[in-house]
């Protein structure tokens, strides 16, 4: 009995799978890569304010195990971007990440703090480590930040880490440009 | 010299009242919201005092010296509200609390969190300085 060939000439079988998979493996990546393509870094720009009642219950107030600032004023210039964070009970922070990578010092008073701002998609993600150091010793905080944007509300995950404890956190922002 | 009853219950009023507003200092007064620090140790005691409780413990620093750390909490009533109880507590317990630093360089923070490593039960402190925005109104310390 003849074999049925398939598309170019494969037998039915192994070759026809192939000749199903290979359009098949093709579509996929490129739905994947207009999937990314639609992901462009996302514009922060505006005045945000935390809404507690949309934030996670650790985030906020006197059981906050994550702390969030109250308010950011985010801005980019250029191929930066600058975030004024403010804190109900200390002096606003002012911090310039540069988006194409690199650390930056973060001007905190009395600690040391180094961060760094990448997109993933049209997210941005910053890293940082803050060191705090006593007469007994330097103690670290690590803390990575994930910023996503729809309309009017910024939602930003962050997960602290520190003595091996490590916790995340979802605070919500409503304002922007 | 006798002094009028009257006068003495007034004089103990006032000198309890002024001990009593020494006591009971602002966050920004005594530590730094900036200054976040987790510290792993066991339970030496715990003071439940007003207006603040006292939590202490024995942590061993990288520079292989024992530290005793006093860590700030709540008032008893508002760690009783938050699920705190004596027996969570045993001497010797292991705990990881997290905190802000004090700002007189001392072996002091204020507590936000105490985790029992044994049971991973976790006790929040009721920290006014978190840093992070005002509890929602009626939610009191």
């Amino acid at each position: 009995m003849p074999r049925v060939r398939g598309c170019g000439g494969a037998s039915v079988g192994a070759g026809m799978r192939r000749c199903i998979a290979r359009p098949l493996a093709c579509s996929l990546v490129v739905a994947v890569s207009a999937g990314s393509a639609a992901q462009s870094p996302s514009d922060f720009s505006g005045h945000w304010k935390i809404n507690q009642a949309k934030s996670s219950a650790g985030a906020t107030g006197n059981n906050a195990k994550v702390s969030f600032p109250s308010e950011l004023v985010v801005a980019h210039h250029g191929s930066d971007l600058r975030v004024e964070i403010r804190y109900p009970r200390t002096d606003p922070i002012v911090a310039t990440y540069p988006l194409g990578g690199g650390d930056v010092a973060v001007p905190v008073p009395g600690v040391t703090e180094t961060a760094r701002a990448v997109w993933d998609g049209g997210r941005l993600v910053i890293t940082a480590r803050r060191v705090v150091s006593t007469p007994f010793g330097d103690f670290v905080t690590d803390t990575r930040e994930v910023w996503s944007r729809a309309g009017g509300v910024l939602t930003i995950q962050k997960t602290q880490t520190s003595e091996g404890l490590s916790e995340t956190e979802t605070g919500v922002f409503e304002g922007g440009s | 010299m006798k002094i009028p009853p009257i006068v003495a219950v007034v004089a103990a009023g006032v000198l309890s009242s002024a001990a009593a507003i020494e006591a009971h200092h602002s966050f920004a007064a005594q530590y730094d919201a900036n200054k976040p620090i987790t510290l792993r140790g066991t339970i030496s005691r715990m003071l439940w005092s007003n207006p603040h409780g006292h939590l202490y413990i024995e942590v061993k620093m990288p520079d292989g010296k024992v530290v005793t750390w006093e860590l700030e909490t709540a008032a008893p009533a508002g760690l009783y509200r938050r699920g705190w109880r004596r027996e969570d507590l045993p001497i010797g317990a292991e705990v990881v609390v997290r905190g802000y630093l004090a700002r007189d360089g001392t072996a002091t923070a204020n507590a936000t969190t105490v985790t029992l490593v044994a049971t991973g039960k976790e006790l929040f402190a009721g920290s006014a300085g978190t840093g992070a925005p005002e509890e929602p109104p009626g939610d009191v310390r």
